[in-house]
């Protein structure tokens, strides 16, 4: 694998403004992403996985241009595309694709399969005829839908929502993306269907060498898919690790409680648990301090409470946001097998 | 005698398309204090199975055959009079998308009163706030929330709430669909902690339906797996997982993606689940099944006994060795 990064996050910050309430409640500010820095490296997966709320979706969205971040800075191939604008920006969203999370409301239910699937192709007039129809049945098969005759004629009623997801995924890939960001793709789907998407994402990115980001609050499906893996909380990320480093040995206490919280079964009587959440939140203070602090159990208070602990390396690959880890407190664990769930 | 059995249930759904068979032959019994979680895939029947026994199925829903047996009475014979006192009093439901069954305008303690005072209208309402406060201590709300409304509440507060008022009347079953899936991670465990732990205090018998198996097995004694309408297998759980015998129970399992051991990779099931308007003869898993031979398109399969606990239903194994074990 090319170790050059082919996407990269510089200091992204995302703040929405709620309105005053119509009985005169303060507005209210919600940051949803806080100066969050990550890299995608050429052909990996990238895991980004947080609770709801925690401003994932909305880190794919600054990605693909759906919304502009307030500050910092997003590079493609080293070059800076926050001001795109006309021809460029069209050029970009050529390079950069998104599937979505539902797939029984992305695809327009007027449009047959293989228009579906043409319609990027059209939008930036590549190829015509006979060799667009080509294009559409090739990409098709790659995603599984064979053969591809039997699908183009269809309408997305039809299918059933595993194959709506295919579909998808084929409208996201026929223009050979740089990049695409997945966001919870199978969210809405059964345990057989996802696993069906999770292998076809693997295949692809080595048959069509693309980079995704994969968005999903489902740790168990990140470690399978994933090369590495970044924890996001409260729009700041708390840990960047390879997918195995940060599933066998978590650092930041609050990938330790995602990992105690999922449910277990097997023979788990040897595994050790974290405890790094509180069983009742402690007040938080006022100003700056970790966005874990109310919950954290391992926090210090005279310096978790005051400031803000910065994403630092540790170790070859992995960095984490925590002063209790900086301070190297052993976090060793060796885990028995286990069954995780969604 | 068995809290709960249900005998050869089937239900259909008259649609546009025909007659739909969503829950078909489907017999099972929980002992008092149980807990027995359904797993299968969307349109398995899990959902209409929980709501044929409330009696709560909606109005194209016909039960075309089958008894369930609470308590030694037959609720398929009762009217809807009957059932209105026994539901709630004596089983209660923990509804999917629970977080949106509160009543916005109302508060909380006011709700939980509600279904309190409708089954003992005796009480007064000293005595029935009273009842609330302890409901609220035992589901670990706070009760200085009491008056509060709910969408002043957290997720996992909401489906706290819930539970408090499921528990409400002592009801000896409950049946809960799906009561986490919308919560994160971390509040789905406390939710399923705390259930847990109601369960083995107050000794209620529960049936618990959800999409994943995991859950499932944190929280229930027996498993049963549903597929295309049929119960496949049952059993407790720990014996379903270390040696699943229905070839669909196996292919679930390795559908999930494991956290810790190695990168293994999935096999998920390939194909489509059937029409339930013309569902094919024979096993219905056979058009997916690895191991199907010709006689399993044919005749419908039996339930083999592989344990007095742990029963399948496969033609394919009879006298069979158990799938290679897990693990």
């Amino acid at each position: 694998m090319n170790r050059e990064p082919v996407l990269r996050l510089e200091k992204v910050s995302r703040i929405y403004r709620g309105r005053a309430s119509l009985f005169g409640g303060r507005s209210t500010t919600v940051k949803a992403l806080n100066r969050v820095s990550l890299s995608l490296e050429d052909g990996e997966i990238f895991g980004l996985v947080g609770e709801s709320g925690s401003g994932k979706t909305t880190c794919g969205r600054l990605i693909v241009k759906l919304e502009e971040p307030q500050e910092g800075k997003v590079f493609l191939d080293a070059k800076e595309i926050t001001d795109l604008k006309g021809q460029e920006l069209k050029a970009y969203r050529r390079k950069v694709q998104m599937i979505f999370q539902d797939p029984y409301q992305s695809l327009n239910p007027q449009l047959s399969i293989f228009e579906s699937v043409a319609e990027p192709l059209i939008i930036h007039r590549e190829s015509a005829g006979a060799e667009r129809r080509e294009r559409v049945l090739s990409i098709l098969r790659a995603v599984g839908l064979a053969p591809p005759e039997d699908y183009i004629q269809r309408y997305p009623h039809q299918l059933s929502g595993g194959q709506r997801q295919r579909v998808a995924i084929a409208r996201a890939m026929v223009l050979g993306p740089e990049v695409v960001v997945a966001d919870e793709p199978t969210s809405m789907l059964d345990a057989s269907y996802s696993a069906q998407i999770y292998n076809l994402l693997l295949e692809l990115r080595d048959r069509l060498h693309v980079t995704i980001l994969f968005i999903t609050h489902n740790l168990a499906a990140a470690k399978y898919l994933c090369d590495r893996i970044a924890v996001i909380y409260r729009g700041t990320l708390m840990e960047v690790a390879s997918a195995e480093e940060l599933i066998r040995h978590p650092k930041h206490p609050y990938t330790q409680a995602l990992i105690d919280a999922l449910p277990k079964f097997g023979h788990c009587e040897g595994i050790r648990r974290y405890d790094a959440l509180l069983e009742r939140e402690r007040e938080g203070s006022d100003g700056p301090c970790c966005p874990f602090f109310a919950r954290c159990a391992k926090a210090r208070l005279e310096r978790c409470g005051r400031e803000v602990p910065p994403l630092q390396a540790f170790g070859s690959d992995c960095q984490v946001a925590c002063f209790c880890v900086e301070s190297g407190e052993g976090m060793e664990t060796e885990a028995g097998q286990c069954y995780f769930g969604v | 005698m068995a809290l709960l059995s249900v005998e050869r249930l089937s239900v259909g759904y008259q649609t546009g398309k025909g007659y739909l068979k969503a829950v078909e032959n489907v017999s099972f019994t929980l002992e008092e204090g149980r807990s027995l979680g359904f797993v299968g895939e969307s349109g398995c029947g899990k959902t209409t199975l929980g709501m044929a026994i409330m009696g709560l199925l909606p109005e194209n829903a016909s039960i075309t055959s089958g008894r369930v047996v609470f308590a030694g009475e037959d609720l398929l014979r009762k009217s809807e009079e009957e059932m209105r006192g026994i539901r709630w009093k004596e089983m209660a439901m923990i509804f999917q998308a629970a977080m949106n069954a509160l009543n916005p305008v109302h508060r909380v303690q006011d709700q939980i009163a509600e279904a309190i005072m409708t089954h003992d209208p005796q009480r007064g309402r000293e005595e029935t706030l009273h009842r609330v406060e302890e409901l609220f201590d035992l589901v670990g709300l706070p009760r200085d929330r009491m008056r509060d409304y709910p969408h002043q509440y957290s997720g996992g507060m909401k489906q706290r709430a819930i539970i408090a008022m499921a528990l409400s009347c002592n009801p000896r079953l409950i049946i809960a669909d799906e009561p986490t899936t919308a919560l994160d991670v971390i509040v789905q465990h406390r939710i399923l902690e705390k259930t847990k732990s109601l369960q083995g205090q107050l000794k209620f018998g529960m049936i618990f339906i959800s999409h994943d198996i995991s859950v499932v097995a944190e929280v229930c004694d027996d498993i049963g797996i549903m597929y295309a309408g049929q119960l496949v297998e049952c059993g407790p759980i720990e014996e379903v997982f270390s040696a699943p015998r229905h070839p669909y129970t196996a292919a679930l399992f390795s559908s999930f993606p494991s956290l810790t051991g190695e990168r293994r990779g999935l096999n998920p099931i390939p194909g489509e689940t059937p029409n339930l308007i013309r569902p094919p003869s024979g096993c219905r898993f056979c058009e997916r099944c690895p191991g199907a031979e010709s006689a399993c398109r044919l005749e419908s399969p039996e339930w083999t006994e592989i344990t007095p606990r742990h029963r399948v239903m496969c033609p394919g194994c009879r006298g069979n060795s158990p799938s290679p074990e897990r693990g």
